[in-house]
């Protein structure tokens, strides 16, 4: 997709469209709650919605792996995982909305209905176990937080240019992110309904997709006032390939313990083990000894990272250019951005733009006088608690955390 | 099921050649006989998801990877085997619990 797309009538549409969803919801304010009920009630409609708001019309049929429509303008495709370009956060504003998300099913989307839906919560860490419905889970205190969400496998294709050789799974560039408004009930606020016990040490989401994903996490960052079971992103109802009817947030972790479909929660006493935190989602390499029963160290928070709203190979005509990207952290708010556009020789620092939301991320631009030729832009971050990104990362064979300075690379043309 | 290969006619130094389905969740075969020396895997995604495919010698050190393969493509790995019960599999999260593993030998 070229970078003057946007002026294409249909994108130009959608953008006014989900600028609009956005302020209908921020309009809704306490209302909101009764909003999505009724909205929930009719789950499949919103799902036909959002069908109907589609690029290239196509339709979804039960048997697709992912719900909403992922034309190949708005998304790079790995079958049951698609990957956000880009280009298509240039210009918009500080949320990707629903439609541009990046998608990362381990299996395929679930079709689940509302009404039949429950949350257990059990397990010996809690005293009275408790089924929930999802009217029970709406009645609970709400809140609503800005964070990220990115796959802990974003940017593994890269290893692949530093090591010659490919990480295991989807070669993701930098598109597994995005930045929602996230809206749903603490998480600590159903686990005292349980009776959270002072001996409880691990939370388990499990997800009722087809693979059941099963991802620990600790007792303290289940408690954290933003890990949250979410009904809505940016306002609407969870879309089915983000979790409907209920997800897991845990703000600045890896995106697998942001348990999409979550069905139960199995809070212990003992430190619980699944394959997905002993086999998968841990780091195995020639760096990085076993943790047993582990393979090696156990992913929990992401890795500083920075990424271009510039097509990937792509071209722009010379002149001066504004060029914009954006930059972010599990550890707090960006506090500076360098970049470079002569390979790493030199560098400058970017613009930061507000809002600059911990946990989410930071827009920023430069201005360029671009001469016609092939570059390689660069572009580094520090956040508030001295993280910068580094020049390499050790190669994992699962492909986790890859979030060295990359060459981005693009042409101007005469 | 089981698969013995045989010699290919006329490229004695060739690696012989196996073919292998991968699809949710397992592989087909799920039981590989070959003798040592160089082996050729052609392994085509006849699923809907994205796999992997790896070989762990009896040690179960891993001798050979295709890191991806996307529904419907087919991706090569060669490989030198020597004899000994192998094993194959899928390193995606969740997929070799599901099933994607299958037994190598490797025996003369």
């Amino acid at each position: 997709m070229k970078q003057d797309d946007l002026r294409d009538e249909a994108l130009y549409l959608q953008t006014r469209a989900d600028e609009l969803a956005w302020h209908r919801a921020h309009a809704l304010g306490v209302s909101r709650r009764r909003f999505l009920q009724l909205a929930a009630s009719a789950a499949a409609l919103a799902a036909a919605d959002t069908l109907g708001r589609a690029g290239n019309g196509s339709q979804a049929a039960p048997a697709d792996l992912i719900v909403k429509p992922t034309p190949p303008e708005w998304f790079y495709d790995f079958a049951s995982n698609k990957e956000m370009r880009w280009e298509n956060m240039a210009g918009r504003g500080y949320l990707v909305p629903n439609e541009l998300f990046f998608v990362r099913d381990h299996s395929r989307t679930p079709r689940i209905e509302a009404s039949t839906w429950r949350l257990k919560v059990e397990g010996s860490g809690v005293s009275r176990p408790l089924e929930l419905s999802y009217d029970d889970i709406l009645s609970l205190p709400e809140t609503s937080v800005i964070r990220y969400v990115e796959c802990a496998g974003n940017g593994r294709s890269f290893f692949e240019g530093a090591y010659g050789k490919r990480a295991s799974g989807t070669q993701w560039k930098l598109g597994a992110i995005g930045v929602a408004e996230w809206t749903g009930v603490p998480l600590r606020e159903v686990l005292d309904r349980a009776g959270l016990k002072q001996t409880a040490r691990d939370v388990m989401p499990e997800g009722l997709d087809e693979l059941r994903v099963r991802r620990p996490m600790s007792i303290a960052k289940a408690l954290e006032d933003d890990t949250l079971l979410v009904y809505a992103m940016n306002g609407s109802p969870l879309p089915p390939d983000h979790g409907f009817p209920v997800r897991v947030l845990a703000p600045g972790w890896v995106g697998v313990a942001n348990v999409k479909w979550v069905g139960r929660l199995e809070v212990s006493e003992q430190p619980l083990f699944t394959p997905w935190n002993t086999d998968n989602y841990v780091l195995i390499g020639p760096d990085y000894a076993p943790v047993p029963p582990a393979k090696g160290p156990v992913l929990t928070t992401q890795s500083p990272k920075s990424a271009f709203e510039v097509p990937w190979d792509g071209e722009l005509p010379a002149g001066r250019r504004t060029i914009r990207g954006r930059s972010w952290s599990p550890f707090g708010k960006i506090t500076r951005v360098e970049y470079s556009v002569d390979r790493g020789i030199t560098w400058q620092t970017a613009t930061l733009r507000e809002p600059n939301i911990p946990r989410a991320w930071v827009r920023w631009d430069f201005e360029w006088e671009a001469k016609p030729g092939s570059y390689s832009l660069r572009a580094r971050a520090t956040d508030e608690q001295g993280n910068r990104q580094p020049a390499t990362v050790p190669f994992n064979e699962l492909g986790y955390l890859f979030n060295a300075v990359i060459g981005h690379p693009l042409t101007i043309r005469p | 099921m089981g698969l013995a290969l045989s010699p290919r006619w006329g490229t004695a130094a060739a690696p012989r050649i196996v073919k292998v389905k991968a699809f949710e969740f397992a592989y087909e075969p799920k039981q590989i006989t070959v003798p040592p020396g160089a082996v050729e895997f052609d392994v085509t995604n006849t699923g809907s998801i994205e796999h992997t495919f790896l070989i762990d010698d009896p040690a179960k050190k891993t001798v050979g990877k295709i890191a991806s393969i996307l529904p419907g493509k087919t991706e090569k790995l060669t490989v030198t085997l020597r004899a000994g019960a192998h094993t194959i599999y899928c390193d995606l999260a969740g997929h070799r619990e599901a099933g994607m593993i299958a037994s190598l030998k490797v025996q003369p």
